[in-house]
This record gives C-alpha cells, structure tokens and sequence, in this order.
C-alpha cells in the first residue's frame, strides 16, 4: 500500500495534467465521459475504485475538471484587461500554459496571478508586439488584488502636511509599465497601443480607497521620485531633500493636494506588512 | 498543550446559536442595511484573513449585532506533510478577532509539496490517515486555543486503500483527535449518490454525541453522479436526513449553505428556516 504522501503525490500530480480534447477550456461537468490521457487513467485505475456508475478515471476527472476550471475562472476573472486585450480564446490558452507552469503555491487564490506578468511577457505563443503591452496590462490587473485588502493606516486629514511623518499607504502600488497602457485604456481597439516604443515608460498607481473601491490612475513620470520617497516615509522637507530632479512647486503642490484627497497618504511610524507573494 | 474542558461542555452555545446561513458579499449591503433577524452568521475564514478591506469592515460591523462563527476551507488536516503555520497565524488571528465560539474545518487534505489544490480532497480511510489527521487536528485545537469541529465532506474518488467506511473514519478521528463533528447532511447525500451507500446508515452511525453544528445545503444532479455545488434550495431526501439527524443529535446549530447563484437574502434565510420544523417535530415527540 501506498503511503498516504505518496498517494497525495500521485492525486495532485494527476490534477496538474493539463486537460485533453477540444472542449477542454468550455467548462462545465455535465457532459458525456471526458477525454483522459493514458498516463491520467492508469494514474486512477491505481488509486481509486470503479463503479458500474463510474469509472476511474472518470472520478479523478471530476477533481481535475474542477481544479482547472477553478483556478482559469479565477484568474480570467483577476485579469480583466489582459482578457479585453487577447480575447477568451487567447487568454485561457495562456492561462493553461501559466497554470501548468506555476501551479498554486498560496493558500490565497488572489495571490495565484502574481507571477502572471512575467509569464505573458517571455510568452513564445504571443506576438513580440503584444507581449509588452499583455504584461503591462497583467501587473496593472494584479495591482488590483494587492490592494484588496492591504491595510490602511489613519490620515494625515488634520495634520499639518508640512511637519508630519508621512507615507504612501501600504494600499498603493507604484506600477512604472514599459507600454502604452494608458493610450490602450482609453481606447482598447487603437492600434497603436500594442505598437511598442523603445524605452517608453508610463507611472500608474492603483489604491484602494477609504470606501474601498479600488482605484487607478495615470501620473507623469516626474512624480516618480517623490512618489519612490514617499514609499520609504518621512517629513514633507527631508522626503523632498532626497529627491533629485523635482518637478516644479505648482506641480508637486497639486500632486499631494490630489494624492491626499485620494487617500494615498498615510502618517508614518506604524509598521504594515505587506504580505508576500508567492 | 492547552487543557479544553470535556466536550460535552465545549460547545455550550450550540443549543442555544439557532439558524444561521452564511455571510456572503451579495447579501452585505442588506444586512448592514436592514439588520435582518437571522440567529447567526458563518463566515468563510479564507475571505476575511487579509489585514484591511471591504471584508473586515463589513465583519466588524457584523459582529456589533450577530455572533459569527468561523469556518475553513484551507486547514487541510488530510495534509500528509502537516498544517501551514503562516495559514495558521492568520487563522489564530481571525479566531480572536472573531471571538468565534469555535472553529470548524474540513475531513480533507488539499495540498502537497507546495502544491495547493484549493480543494477538499479526500484521503484514504486507512489507519495512516487517522494518526494524520489526528495529529494535525490536535496540532490546530491546542493552536488556536478553541474547540474545533470537524466536517464530512462530499466526495466523487474512494481510494482502494480504505480500511474503513468514512463514518467509521470520521468517528475515529474525532475520537482520537478528541474534536467535534460539524456534520454536513447534504455532503452524507451527495456522497451517498456517488458511491451508492445508504445514507442513513451514516447518520445511524456518526458518534450523535460529538455533532457540535451542522450544514444543509443543495446541489446539482448530473445524469451519472451529484456535485456539491451549493447553488440550490436543500430537496426533500436532505430534509429527510435532517430530520433523522436532529433526533440523533439533538437541535444542534444548523446552517445553510448557499454559495452560488445566490438568491436574495430573504429567499436564503426563509431556506434555512425550514430547519425549524424540525426542531419543532423533535420539541414536539419529546413533549408527548
């Protein structure tokens, strides 16, 4: 008899096979037998009974059939750009490749598409044109279920901005993208989003709100610096004092008027953990 | 290791907990809204183990008003190479957030080499399971410093390795893990369809003495098998076990599940009320 990591080996091993057959990436359970590989069913004739109602096979099927189900509703779901961008078909191919090459290693599923960005972006399947803006697209995606439920920490509401210790929440994210993803965002069918341009940077930055809903939105580059500074913390005089190539006094006052409305800023001195990736 | 009181007194609130059905994201803004009568909620720990967001202000709002009881999908005491204990800290903090009477988690196991599944998976009834199971649920009760309950799950694979029926397993790791049972009637059903057993044999046969909760639910009927999807009203053989089990066990605190497809509030909760009538039935043989 088998022990029982072996035979957990085995089960998970068999649930990671990608499906066979040409409905494979539909979805739902309720059709005839499924089409199993000769590996997958010797897999099951080992471990599990048959039934005159079932088989093996087509009992491992089930968790298999569900497991990727699972995980290609879940990330289609996440990624909601990257789909407008390839189309269903193209995205739930990628989403099988990514999938089998970077199974769950999270008990969060919201953490399952951390490594999706990188993925689209070495992808042989995508054309090199696309690839630039897909991956962009995914980090800006992910950046939404970071945020989730990061913590907030109070306000600088009352405080004076100019002698508080201040920080960017740890519910924002810095997203420095290396494609037009805002030329795409306003207009999804322009040809020229996926067109790539060396070099080319854009600053986005996702939050969540104080009634949570997650926002995003596009700043000039030359806010970097600071945005980076407020990262680390501190008073409005030194985070500014360790900036190099600052913007203008009208454009810098006008960021934090906005950054502070938008409830980007935090008063430092609470540690916020922010939870890892997988 | 923490010393828990016998478990007839573990579980003190679960005569008096009622009906409650689960706390789901389209049924937040009228709860918080209308402030509805139900008994109680059971929250999904999974969903509220971040550190901010919607979730956990929704949660402590909650909380002002109704006792909410925690329940995992991701312990996976099945695991043959233990519990995750970063899963387990988070865990420990939602308990105390919650002040949940106790914490229940499923018979299953779910991941493997870092491979998480997220499943319920079931194991093989042998011994080996049993000493598993065992130690990892003795592991998370001492852990989280509460009693825990243990759920049946519904299942479509039984290993060729079984030593045992899964009422005789799942009595022998509660005893020898010394935890509750949240007995899931419609898991008994669904399992019972795939494997053709008889479902009342199970329910004659769980140890009635260690059923701290249980769950009703409805599922979906495929033409050579039933998956649990909990996206249905509970049909009348479910009710039927029910009430077989509410004799055995007593008016144990019930919930509903409704996890897909999910209707309005008012359609989930008068669902769940049906539970009482047989309560009713049950006050009722024992006053006559």
């Amino acid at each position: 008899m088998p022990t029982l990591l072996e035979t957990q080996r085995r089960f998970s091993n068999a649930l990671g096979e990608r499906l066979v057959g040409e409905d494979r990436l539909l979805g739902g359970l309720a059709r005839g037998r499924s089409e199993v590989s000769e590996h997958f069913a010797e897999t099951a004739r080992g471990l599990l009974r048959a039934t005159p109602r079932l088989g093996a096979d087509e009992r491992l099927g089930l968790y298999q059939r569900q497991y990727w189900y699972r995980l290609l509703d879940s990330l289609a779901e996440d990624f909601p750009s990257l789909q407008t961008l390839l189309g269903r078909e193209t995205l739930f191919t990628e989403l099988e490749h990514y999938i089998a090459a970077c199974p769950p290693g999270s008990w969060d599923l919201r953490l399952f598409g951390a490594r999706l960005a990188a993925f689209v972006a070495r992808s042989p399947r995508l054309p090199q044109d696309t690839r630039r803006l897909a991956a962009a697209l995914a980090r800006r995606d992910f950046a939404f279920m970071e945020v989730f439920d990061a913590p907030r920490l109070p306000e600088p509401i009352d405080a004076d901005l100019e002698g508080a210790e201040l920080r960017l929440q740890p519910c924002v994210r810095l997203l420095v993208l290396h494609a037009p993803v805002q030329a795409w965002l306003d207009d999804p069918n322009s040809g020229y989003a996926v067109r790539p341009r060396r070099r080319m940077r854009e600053l986005h930055v996702v939050w969540r709100a104080r009634d949570n809903r997650i926002c995003a939105t596009h700043e000039p580059l030359s806010l970097l610096p600071v945005l980076r500074e407020l990262e680390r913390g501190g008073t409005l005089g030194r985070l500014l004092g360790r900036c190099r190539n600052l913007p203008g006094a009208r454009t810098l006052r006008e960021a934090f008027m906005r950054w502070r409305a938008g409830g980007l800023l935090a008063l430092a001195g609470e540690p916020s953990p922010r939870r890892a990736a997988p | 290791m923490t010393s828990l009181p016998p478990l007839s007194q573990r579980f003190p609130l679960t005569r008096q907990l009622g009906i409650g059905i689960g706390l789901r994201v389209p049924h937040y803004d009228h709860i918080l809204e209308n402030r509805p009568s139900t008994d109680w909620f059971e929250i999904i720990a999974e969903n509220f183990m971040g550190e901010g967001g919607r979730a956990l202000q929704v949660l402590e709002a909650i909380m002002e008003q109704y006792q909410v009881v925690v329940h995992g999908v991701g312990l996976y005491p099945g695991n043959a190479q233990g519990l995750n204990w970063e899963h387990l800290r988070r865990l420990k903090t939602l308990v105390k957030r919650t002040r949940t009477p106790w914490f229940t988690d499923h018979l299953c196991w779910g991941s493997v080499d870092g491979h998480h599944t997220h499943d319920l998976l079931p194991v093989p009834y042998t011994r080996e399971s049993v000493l598993r199971m065992t130690e990892n649920l003795r592991i998370a009760q001492d852990f989280l410093e509460i009693p825990v309950a243990v759920e049946n799950i519904s299942s479509y694979a039984e290993f060729k390795d079984n030593e045992m029926t899964e009422w005789e397993f799942l009595n022998e790791v509660a005893h020898s893990a010394d935890v509750g049972v949240l007995l899931d009637v419609n898991n008994i059903y669904v399992s019972s369809v795939n494997h053709g057993f008889d479902p009342a044999c199970y329910i004659e046969a769980v140890d009635a003495e260690r059923v701290a909760q249980m769950h009703i639910a409805g599922h979906s009927r495929y033409e050579r098998f039933v998956i649990d999807t909990h996206d249905h009203p509970v049909i009348d053989p479910v009710w039927a076990l029910y009430a077989r089990a509410v004799e055995r066990c007593g008016p144990v605190a019930t919930l509903l599940e409704w996890d897909a497809r999910i209707p309005s509030f008012e359609e989930v909760w008068a669902e769940a009320q049906k539970a009482r009538r047989y309560w009713k039935q049950l006050s009722a043989s024992h006053a006559a």
